[in-house]
């Protein structure tokens, strides 16, 4: 269900040229996966806490902007990996975010290309599936754009502010590995309501397995499958996903 | 020195990922197959993304606390699946890992 360009996801619509309360949404969607991250990002920011260059390790936060690509940089660089082999560990790690480009570059076509590079940014799967979400039942325009930044600028915030919290007490959440769950609580919420037709349904199911039973594998190479895989189910299977 | 290279070094290229496709766009739509591929490849990141901290779960805690952590999830997504807002589902999903894990 697709709205005009300056509807919000739940309908309502938003007065012309103004942008505000786009913005009042995107910091309230984002909020639940805040939640979500937090015990991620404490025990990213426990990690960071844990060697040397504490100013460097801290500033992955926001330069990398993946807590997961960040941990796999941190660990790397504790065990002593060349230099070459921590930036495409990095680098494997995020390389999901092609996808993610390459989905919005569809949906932000006519989007003016400052907005593109600024929002590439702060691109990350929360993102993501938010500015997908939102587009569906919202269309772009402006509003869009402010709904987006809004999103993007309250989780980077957020997510830097729990990491600097991790850096000073996330040690002693060490072992607590009920927290970890919390993401994937979070994260399913922007899963489900994308899979609408068989062709998201072979693609869940088929990337699932693959990351259930991928992760022994080298660092970030079961999720390159899933999404191949993924890529692929999407490219060739029957009807359109909705 | 070395640190801040290689953190440099992740932060760029990262930002190449996120950036180029987005940047390369033109005006006029690509093949349905393509918008489908990537589309799709996303959908199957954050799939990962929601079972991989399942599997490590179940490594740490064993086969029962795994399956207490599937179904906390499952919880979720069928509220989500009903319309619900991710934070009713990260609650819920949470009640019933934690309220499980004491019956076990």
């Amino acid at each position: 269900m697709r709205g005009t360009p300056d509807t919000h996801s739940d309908g309502s619509p938003v007065p012309a040229g103004r942008s505000g309360p786009a913005v009042r949404a995107g910091a309230r969607d984002v909020a639940p996966l805040v939640v979500g991250y937090a015990p991620f990002a404490l025990l990213v920011g426990a990690a960071v806490a844990d060697g040397p260059q504490v100013a460097a390790r801290w500033a992955s936060t926001f330069v990398v902007l993946g807590g997961s690509a960040q941990l796999v940089v941190l660990r790397l660089l504790d065990g002593g990996s060349p230099l070459a082999l921590v930036v495409l560990g990095g680098l494997a790690a995020n390389a999901r975010l092609l996808a993610y480009s390459g989905s919005l570059s569809v949906l932000w076509r006519d989007q003016p290309r400052r907005f593109r590079a600024l929002g590439a940014a702060f691109l990350i799967d929360a993102t993501w599936a938010l500015a997908v979400r939102h587009h569906q039942s919202a269309g772009g325009g402006r509003a869009h754009r402010a709904y987006y930044l809004a999103a993007a600028g309250t989780l980077t915030v957020a997510w830097g502010s729990i990491v600097t919290a991790g850096v000073f007490v996330g040690a002693r959440l060490a072992g607590t590995q009920w927290l970890a769950l919390a993401a994937p609580l979070s994260l399913v919420a922007l899963v489900v309501p994308q899979v609408q037709r068989p062709r998201a349904v072979v693609v869940v199911a088929v990337a699932s397995a693959l990351a259930w039973f991928g992760t022994g594998w080298a660092a970030g190479t079961g999720l390159l499958a899933a999404m191949a895989v993924g890529a692929v189910v999407g490219a060739t299977r029957g009807e359109d996903p909705a | 020195m070395s640190t801040w290279i290689a953190v440099l070094g992740v932060g760029l290229g990262s930002y190449l990922l996120r950036s180029v496709p987005l940047l390369a766009a033109r005006g006029g739509r690509p093949h349905p197959r393509l918008e489908h591929a990537v589309r799709h490849a996303g959908l199957a990141a954050v799939t990962s993304l929601v079972v991989v901290p399942l599997r490590h779960h179940a490594d740490a805690v064993g086969t029962a606390g795994g399956l207490t952590a599937v179904v906390a999830v499952a919880v979720a997504a069928l509220l989500a699946r009903r319309g619900r807002s991710m934070l009713t589902g990260l609650v819920a999903g949470a009640a019933c890992y934690a309220a499980s894990s004491l019956a076990l």
